[in-house]
C-alpha cells in the first residue's frame, strides 16, 4: 500500500492557502467578478483540502489547482451561458476584427515588427506586469475565452460546450484576444524597448 | 493574386486556428505558402507563439511568486 499522505503533507493547507492570490488573479481574468472569484477560489481550495488524499504527486500543484479551478469556473460559468452566447461576439471591438491593420487587398498596412529574442522577457518580472495589464485590457468575453484556453487549457470543443459559443465564434475570439495581446505588447514592452 | 493565395489577413487568422486545432490540409499548405513569402506574417506566427508560451510562463511564475512570498 503507497501512503499518499505523504507526498501531500508537504503543501497542505498554508501551501494552498498560499495560492490563493494566483487563482484569484486566474479566475478574476474569466469572471470579472470579485465576489464570483472569491467564492470560486474559497471553493477550489477546500476540494483541494477535501480532496488531497487524491493528488498522486504525478501532477503538479499548479496542474491539480487550475484543474479543480477550471471545474468550479464552469460550474458558475454554465450559470450565466445565455449571457455570453449572446454578448461575446458582439463585444467592443468587434466588427471590425482589426482591419485597420490590413490594407484593402489584405496585406499588412505597417509590416508587424520584429521582437527579435523575445524570450529574454520571460526573464523579467515587469514583462509579466505588463502582460497581467494588457490582459486586464480585453473585452470581457474575449478575456473569458482566452484564458479557458491559456491559463485552463480547454481544447475548443470543451469551450464551445462550456459556453454555447460557436466553434467559428471561438476561433474569432481567440484571434482577437492574440492580437489586442501581440499589439498590446508590442506597445507596452517590445516597441518601448527598440526604441531606447 | 491566384486562388491558391491565401491574404496576410486571412493568414494571420488560420496562424491563430492553428493554435487551437489541427489545420485541414488545404489550409495547412496555403498557410505555409504564405509563410514562405511573407516576413510579416512570419513575425506574427512567431509573436502568436512567444504568447502561448509567454501566458504559460506566467501561470508557472504566479504560482512560484506566491510559494516565495510564504517564505
Amino acid at each position: 500500500m503507497t501512503k499518499p499522505s505523504e507526498s501531500v503533507t508537504r503543501f497542505k493547507l498554508e501551501d494552498l492557502e498560499g495560492h490563493r492570490r494566483s487563482l484569484f488573479k486566474f479566475a478574476m481574468l474569466q469572471l470579472r467578478d470579485e465576489a464570483q472569484a472569491e467564492d470560486v477560489v474559497q471553493e477550489t481550495l477546500l476540494a483541494a483540502m477535501q480532496g488531497a488524499e487524491r493528488y498522486t504527486g504525478q501532477a503538479s500543484v499548479r496542474t491539480w489547482l487550475t484543474g479543480i479551478l477550471k471545474h468550479k469556473i464552469i460550474d458558475q460559468i454554465r450559470k450565466s451561458v445565455r449571457e455570453i452566447a449572446t454578448e461575446a461576439v458582439h463585444e467592443e471591438g468587434s466588427g471590425d476584427d482589426f482591419d485597420s491593420l490590413f490594407n484593402e487587398r489584405g496585406a499588412h498596412a505597417e509590416k508587424p515588427s520584429d521582437w527579435g529574442s523575445p524570450e529574454t522577457a520571460l526573464a523579467q518580472k515587469k514583462f509579466f506586469e505588463v502582460l497581467e495589464r494588457c490582459m486586464d485590457g480585453l473585452p470581457k468575453n474575449t478575456a473569458r475565452i482566452f484564458a479557458m484556453r491559456e491559463i485552463m487549457g480547454m481544447d475548443t470543443g470543451e469551450i464551445c460546450k462550456e459556453t454555447g459559443i460557436s466553434a467559428t465564434n471561438c476561433g474569432v475570439l481567440l484571434y482577437r484576444a492574440r492580437t489586442a495581446l501581440r499589439l498590446c505588447l508590442n506597445e507596452r514592452w517590445f516597441g518601448a524597448r527598440t526604441r531606447r | 493574386m491566384s486562388i491558391l493565395m491565401v491574404t496576410c489577413k486571412e493568414a494571420s487568422r488560420i496562424g491563430s486556428e492553428a493554435l487551437d486545432r489541427k489545420l485541414g490540409f488545404r489550409e495547412r499548405v496555403l498557410l505555409r505558402m504564405h509563410l514562405a513569402l511573407c516576413e510579416g506574417c512570419r513575425r506574427v506566427d512567431a509573436q502568436y507563439r512567444f504568447l502561448r508560451r509567454a501566458m504559460s510562463e506566467w501561470v508557472e511564475s504566479s504560482f512560484e511568486k506566491d510559494a516565495a512570498d510564504q517564505r
